[in-house]
């Protein structure tokens, strides 16, 4: 267990590309700055299982089918992956990270409180979400400080890829398909590009810990930013509209500026007032309640030798 | 999508695929396994726990793989096979198509049909239908984990009161259903298969195999399921014949929403 005597030593330690490990002594400040970090990331991925598991169902075909299901076991995959680093890091436990969740204690992403409406929205979540998501998470890889958040991070990282392209190749099959699945799409997008350009989150404050202490490494308006210029060529490339009608490329830089950004949607979203919130939490709760006996049982088994 | 493919011959003429009952046994077998994992998918973030989600989302994905490698033996257009037949062409049997969105049930169902699966698969393991021999070896090898994960969280939570009151009383309704597993579908000679070496045992001896097995994996809990006997008039009509469960429909409706929202569409 290693210890710093002071916070400028441990930021020292920071500042020098050092490693946190669950067990160093680590100032409680950053133990709770990382451990909410961490704990909305589980959620959010939790619950972007939720919010795509509508359209498994009826995926169209057998291809697609495996590839959505494989996907969203991905996102679950990561939700279980970081719940356990956060509980490892002492401050609640699994079950109570979940109890918080589903009591509304805590906050998932607000892309994660809309509802996917077709097989466009879909596709819309693994094109606009999944990349902007990935953005963030490798904007935190590239220069975080907590080695086992870290170490995960590589993972889901090399997996949000797979989706994206997915949600690429997903998304040229419906530019070059028929007329119906063009509007199909677009509606996607137009319901999609605001939640995902929000997910960024608001301009960072000046002196933002998350970035002081390496966990974020680039700011939320550079990210945002990139993204934009991303996607918006690629969009309009597969002869899709943005819908942001202030949307216009400064002649001097040739960089594409966005209107203004509605951020109360992005609080009441994340306040638990989003359009899809309410159904979301109440499918988990009644998962979750409803399979009490199940785990109560595994417990009293486990108890008990054979 | 196009129109249904008729299950054409994809073999020489005296391979064992051509087999009077042949094609067809493929077919009802590729049809379980297209409800089931279309039933399991269900369960994605909304199982007891995590791990629970991940595991019957990956069972789920293996039951689907089959599918797909079933259809495969019969033709090239797989997803006509899988979403593009009418109701009555479905062979599936009708435990399969049990919605289950009760998890107690699914485990039930689980346990049943992945114990039905690995004593057919080993009836088709050495199948002189060599490409159908090699799915069934295949498929049989990840049948293990799935029996693994059912037997084990079924072992467990019979030791408790709670699990013995939610799954007993699951398995008096659902073990005589899950016989129809093992009937043969109509027009389906299964002493034909036998003596083309198509499948090493007969299904009504697959059958008492399976019935062993479940009621060995139930009796440290006192329980012994009660087995219907057999009967070729209730098969005939059953789901092996083309006659769909109430359940189906709804299943099916899901399966080619988006599919018949435009036929001519490539999704």
């Amino acid at each position: 267990m290693r210890s710093w005597d002071s916070m400028e030593d441990f930021e020292a330690f920071l500042d020098g590309g050092g490693l946190v490990e669950p067990d160093d002594d680590m100032p409680d400040a950053y133990r709770q700055a990382v451990f909410r970090f961490i704990e909305l990331h589980a959620n959010s991925e939790y619950m972007g299982g939720l919010t795509e598991r509508d359209w498994i169902a009826k995926a169209p075909g057998l291809t697609n089918k495996l590839t959505a299901l494989a996907k969203t076991q991905d996102e679950i995959g990561h939700a279980h992956l970081l719940y356990m680093v956060a509980a490892d890091m002492g401050v609640k436990t699994r079950d109570e990270m979940t109890a918080d969740l589903l009591a509304g204690r805590t906050t998932f992403h607000n892309v994660f409180h809309y509802r996917a409406y077709s097989w466009g929205d879909q596709i819309a979540i693994a094109y606009l979400v999944d990349a902007a998501a990935l953005a963030s998470q490798q904007a935190v890889f590239k220069n975080c400080s907590y080695g086992p958040y870290k170490r995960i991070l590589r993972r889901i990282i090399a997996e949000e890829g797979f989706h994206m392209r997915n949600g690429e190749e997903l998304l040229l099959k419906m530019a070059k398909g028929t007329q119906q699945q063009h509007d199909m799409m677009q509606e996607g997008l137009d319901r999609w590009w605001w939640p995902a350009v929000q997910l960024f989150g608001p301009d960072s404050p000046p002196n933002d810990v998350l970035l002081r202490w390496h966990i974020k490494s680039e700011r939320n308006e550079v990210l945002r930013d990139r993204f934009v210029q991303k996607m918006v060529p690629q969009l309009q490339a597969a002869g899709f509209t943005i819908p942001d009608p202030d949307l216009h490329q400064d002649p001097d830089t040739g960089r594409w500026v966005s209107g203004e950004i509605d951020w109360e949607a992005l609080k009441a979203a994340i306040a638990g007032r989003g359009p899809d919130s309410e159904r979301r939490l109440r499918d988990a709760r009644n998962a979750w309640d409803g399979a009490s006996w199940v785990r109560d049982a595994l417990d009293e088994a486990a108890a008990v030798p054979a | 999508m196009g129109e249904t493919e008729p299950v054409t011959a994809i073999e020489p003429a005296g391979h064992p695929a051509e087999t009077p009952g042949a094609r067809e046994l493929v077919l009802a077998l590729a049809d379980d396994e297209l409800c089931i994992g279309q039933n399991l998918g269900w369960w994605i973030a909304v199982g007891p726990f995590l791990e629970e989600d991940l595991a019957l989302t990956s069972i789920s994905q293996d039951e689907l793989g089959h599918a797909r490698a079933l259809y495969g033996l019969l033709g090239d257009d797989i997803d006509a096979m899988a979403y593009g037949r009418e109701p009555h062409e479905y062979l599936c049997a009708h435990i399969t198509e049990l919605p289950c969105h009760d998890w107690a049930e699914t485990l039930v169902r689980h346990f049943l049909y992945d114990t039905a699966e690995s004593v057919r698969w080993d009836a088709l393991a050495d199948s002189s239908w060599e490409s159908l021999a090699a799915v069934a070896r295949r498929a049989f090898a990840e049948e293990r984990s799935h029996l693994r994960h059912a037997t084990g969280l079924l072992d467990r939570l019979l030791r408790t009161d709670a699990g013995i009151a939610y799954l007993l009383p699951l398995f008096d309704q659902l073990a005589p259903m899950a016989c129809e597993l093992f009937d043969a579908p109509s027009g389906c000679s299964d002493e034909a298969l036998v003596a083309a070496g198509v499948m090493s045992s007969e299904l009504g001896n697959q059958r008492a195999r399976w019935q062993d097995i479940v009621g060995d994996a139930l009796a440290p809990a006192g329980y012994q399921p009660q087995w219907p006997v057999a009967d070729p008039e209730a098969a005939a009509s059953g789901g092996r014949a083309g006659r769909r469960s109430p359940h189906f429909a709804a299943l099916h409706a899901e399966m080619v929403e988006v599919l018949s929202i435009d036929p001519s569409a490539r999704w």
